[in-house]
């Protein structure tokens, strides 16, 4: 049987039927907490805000253009709530490498552009030390290597989620890149491997 | 140059396949759709309670506007001169009760009373309607 696109149920809940809706939130539920879990680097936050998420998506669902993709459209609202949420809290630092205006001095100075060392990726305690690296990234550039290479977006699709231009999301990628790959190879865990 | 860009591509996936899994809460899916059911009935109070609103506006214009016009026929019909006459001759009351009743009912300005009548009615019956739904629509703790 064909699988009912997002995009028809969203239609069908318009039309009434509530169970579309269940069926959509069932769909992308997990999706979207583990992107935001990945954004946020909090499990507490995490949830409050893919609740908040799907409340908005929800009282914008009459807004959805239904010629687009609903994916997109679902993680921009998930990515915005959480970037207002950690605004909010503010406890949370956007990264570790801003100052107090927000400036990113480590990003500017990165070019390098050489590929992951194979020592890296066949390290099986990398991932921890991969999250932890990844919490520390300014949002701009965490944001979009995490729906580049973890979601599988491509980048028209990152720059609709994240407002901004195909040039800049693949700027923000390259730099974003480059970021976690000196953090890295700098991080006192893996340094000797490397 | 596409190639490259593909294997760093692969590269970069392949190091974020090594993330830590993440285990989405088993009952997230259910309070999330609570919440949103919870949203959609506090919507759906929110345009009762605007609609009441409209209604009660509605309705005291409308009681202020035939409910003047309702005492002014009043006054200028032989009502109150029945009524005078009822309350200060009891003899006449006594001697032909049923024809003073039934010119008391006469006098009546019957289409002026009906409007403001029915006007309160309507609007009583849409706030127990209205009331009715409120009762209807249970929030549930999520």
């Amino acid at each position: 049987m064909e699988e009912i696109t997002d995009e028809e149920l969203v239609i069908a809940y318009r039309k009434g039927d509530q169970k579309s809706l269940e069926i959509l939130i069932g769909r992308y539920l997990g999706q979207i907490h583990v992107f935001i879990r990945r954004l946020t680097g909090n499990d507490h936050d995490a949830e409050d805000i893919v609740q908040e998420a799907f409340v908005k998506a929800w009282r914008n669902l009459w807004r959805f253009d239904s010629r687009r993709r609903f994916r997109p459209w679902m993680f921009r609202i998930a990515k915005n709530a959480a970037v207002d949420h950690l605004r909010k809290r503010r406890t949370v630092p956007f990264s570790s490498f801003e100052d107090e205006r927000g400036n990113n001095i480590l990003a500017d100075s990165l070019t390098d552009d050489s590929p992951l060392p194979d020592e890296l990726l066949n390290r099986k305690d990398i991932g921890q030390a991969l999250a932890e690296t990844i919490g520390r990234l300014p949002i701009t550039y965490r944001e979009v290597l995490i729906l580049r290479h973890h979601d599988g977006f491509a980048f028209g699709e990152i720059a609709e989620i994240t407002k901004c231009s195909v040039n800049t999301a693949k700027s923000r990628h390259r730099r974003g890149l480059a970021m976690l790959r000196t953090m890295l190879c700098t991080d006192s865990r893996i340094k000797g491997v490397i | 140059m596409n190639d490259m860009k593909e294997t760093e591509k692969n590269e970069c996936d392949r190091l974020f396949s090594r993330l830590p899994p993440i285990e989405t809460p088993r009952d997230l899916l259910r309070r999330t759709v609570c919440l949103i059911r919870n949203e959609q009935i506090r919507s759906a109070n929110r345009r009762q309670l605007a609609l009441l609103s409209v209604l009660t506006v509605l309705a005291a214009a409308g009681m202020l506007h035939f409910g003047w016009i309702a005492a002014r026929d009043l006054y200028l019909s032989g009502f109150p001169d029945f009524v005078t006459l009822a309350f200060t001759e009891p003899s006449i009351v006594l001697k032909s009760g049923k024809s003073l009743l039934v010119g008391i009912l006469e006098s009546l300005p019957g289409i002026s009373l009906v409007v403001p009548l029915a006007i309160i009615f309507a609007y009583l019956e849409s706030v127990r309607v209205i009331v009715g739904k409120f009762n209807q629509s249970g929030l549930t703790r999520c």
